[in-house]
């Protein structure tokens, strides 16, 4: 080993997780931490929550302050993108033309969004929501608009028409799916959330098709739809998605498959190379089959694991997805991957305001969405964890206690 | 600005001072005490801000929500009559020099 040490691509969740538990550990290597946005490493949820309502400035959304990157030697190179990596030579160019050369490289390098292309997509007023950069554009821009039509209905979606109509903004939801979350989300959870935005007034449309934006001098004033309907707008917010961001590992012949291909260690098909969070696929041992997440719960976890495969553990990752979603007033807490369930399972009042949902695949626990309902979420993840599947009967029934099956 | 001691379960302490209206747990976690982990990053979800309160300081604090109620049952570290949630807890002139012991584990 040279004394290289270890650069990291990526400053977002799951790099600063990496960067930050090499160090807990004792490791006394160089730590390099590349990023190509600008300042301090922050949080992504609250772009959608807190700051988009204002409730907090851009100072609460930093994740550690200057000095805790000096204190535990983590060399931070925040506003430089990565150009090139070159895997035999060990060595990763950097936009200002510096070449870095490291003993192992961590790829964290998240996803980046999916953009529309529609006529009109490119005029002024259309805006996504992914970094700081684009919140703060978006949240200057709300004191001006009274009416917003949002494209997409899935979490970021959902959570910023929340704040606009909090804001008392006009809201209209425009979804190309059937239902709202159709990515996340189970039939109850999804009627339940479209309930929710539909009381406090915002109007859903599902399974629309696009056909434009209309544009005045340049901005954006409405939203056409391709059956004729037109909805006017002073802002479009855009959140139809992420992909993962493969550039530079694609580019350097590391193996992608909508997302870097890493086994249970996290090692990409360079072994000195690891990649984790928004932007890995992996083999997920509880579910036996690829997978890619977006949270913030993977990012950390997956970052902590990629940390301990370079200390020399050897341990596969197979921590349980959790994810959650504030709006309004509700919260929206997964626990578990409920893709391919055949039966749903609901434990409280549907009807209500606090229930959850048992996802099962041939009677076994696959998922549980739970709202309002955060002991029923946090017990979930524990059974999904062991491997424990109550009965459809257990789940149902509120008297029956699930902490006694842990 | 409100002073807080935050000592680890192996008595590592450190003096922090954050403004009024931040969370005890962002006041934390700015910093990098190690006894935090925060993961959902004050969103009362993941119960890994689990802190144990200063007796003198907890009839000073907002009462215990149901949402932290209910996540409190399900900390690493067993819950005591003093356990918080550090997230839920909004740092104001009162607390000025609350002491605020971490748990041995938070996952
Ligand atoms: C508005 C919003 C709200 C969200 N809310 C929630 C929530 O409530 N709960 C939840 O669990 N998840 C939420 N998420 C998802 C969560 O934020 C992501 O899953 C998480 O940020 C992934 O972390 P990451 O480190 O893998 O990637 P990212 O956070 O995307 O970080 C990757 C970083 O790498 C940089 N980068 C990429 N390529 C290069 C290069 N070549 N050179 C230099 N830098 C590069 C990128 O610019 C980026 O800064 C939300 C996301 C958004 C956008
Ligand atoms: S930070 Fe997650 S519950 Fe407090």
């Amino acid at each position: 080993m040279s004394d290289a040490g270890i650069v990291i691509v990526g400053c977002g969740h799951a790099g600063l997780s990496t960067a930050e538990t090499l160090r807990r550990r004792g490791y006394r290597g160089r730590v390099r931490l590349i990023g190509d946005e600008a300042g301090l490493p922050y949080q992504r949820p609250p772009l959608s929550k807190q700051f988009l309502k204002g409730e907090w400035d851009q100072s609460r959304l930093i994740q550690r302050n200057a000095e805790f990157y000096v204190k535990h030697d983590i060399e931070l190179i925040p506003g430089q993108m990565a150009t090139s990596l070159d895997v035999g030579g060990r060595s990763l160019a950097l936009e200002s033309g510096e070449r870095l050369t490291w003993d192992n490289l961590v790829l964290a390098t998240g996803a980046k969004l999916k953009r529309l292309q529609v006529s009109g997509a490119d005029a002024a007023g259309v805006y996504y929501l992914r970094t700081l950069a684009q919140a703060k554009a978006l949240r200057a821009a709300l004191s001006g608009a009274t009416q917003i039509v949002v494209i997409g209905g899935g979490f970021i979606g959902l959570e910023a028409a929340a704040a606009f109509v909090d804001a008392g903004k006009s809201v209209c939801i425009l979804n190309g799916a059937d239902s709202l979350l159709p990515r996340a989300a189970s039939g109850p959870v999804a009627r339940h959330m479209a309930g929710l935005h539909l009381g406090r007034g915002a109007q859903v449309e599902n399974a629309i098709e696009l056909a434009g934006f209309d544009t005045q001098g340049g901005r954006v004033s409405g939203v056409t739809l391709r059956d004729g309907r037109s909805f006017p707008a002073d802002i479009v917010l855009v959140g139809i998605g992420v992909e993962p961001d493969t550039e530079l590992a694609q580019t350097a012949g590391l193996k992608c498959k909508d997302g870097i291909l890493i086994d249970e260690q996290c090692r990409t098909s360079a072994p000195d190379i690891l990649a984790a969070g928004d932007c890995a696929r992996f083999r997920h041992p509880l579910y036996h089959r690829l997978v890619r997440l977006e949270s913030i719960q993977n990012a950390i976890e997956q970052g902590k694991h990629a940390a301990g495969t370079l200390l020399g553990d050897t341990d596969p990752y197979r921590a349980v997805p959790w994810f959650w979603s504030d709006q309004y007033d509700t919260k929206l807490q997964i626990a578990g991957l409920a893709d391919g369930h055949d039966l749903e399972v609901i434990r409280g009042d549907e009807q209500g305001e606090r229930f959850s949902v048992f996802c099962y695949a041939r009677r076994r626990l696959l998922a549980v969405e739970s709202i309002n309902a955060p002991a029923d979420h946090m017990i979930a993840r524990r059974l999904i964890q062991s491997g424990i599947s109550p009965t459809a009967d257990d789940a149902a029934n509120p008297d029956f206690n699930l902490r006694d099956l842990l | 600005m409100v002073k807080i001691t935050f000592v680890e379960a192996d008595g590592v302490s450190y003096d922090i001072k954050a403004p009024e209206g931040w969370s005890l747990m962002e006041a934390a976690f700015h910093n990098g005490v190690e006894g935090i982990e925060a993961e959902c990053g004050g969103a009362c979800n993941c119960a890994t801000c689990h802190v144990y309160i200063d007796e003198r300081y907890l009839d000073k604090l907002p009462p215990i929500g149901s949402t932290e109620d209910e996540m409190l049952e399900c900390t690493a570290a067993e819950r005591r009559a003093n356990s918080r949630l550090s997230c839920q807890i909004e740092l104001t002139a009162e607390l000025d020099g609350i002491v605020v012991d971490l748990p041995e584990t938070q996952i």
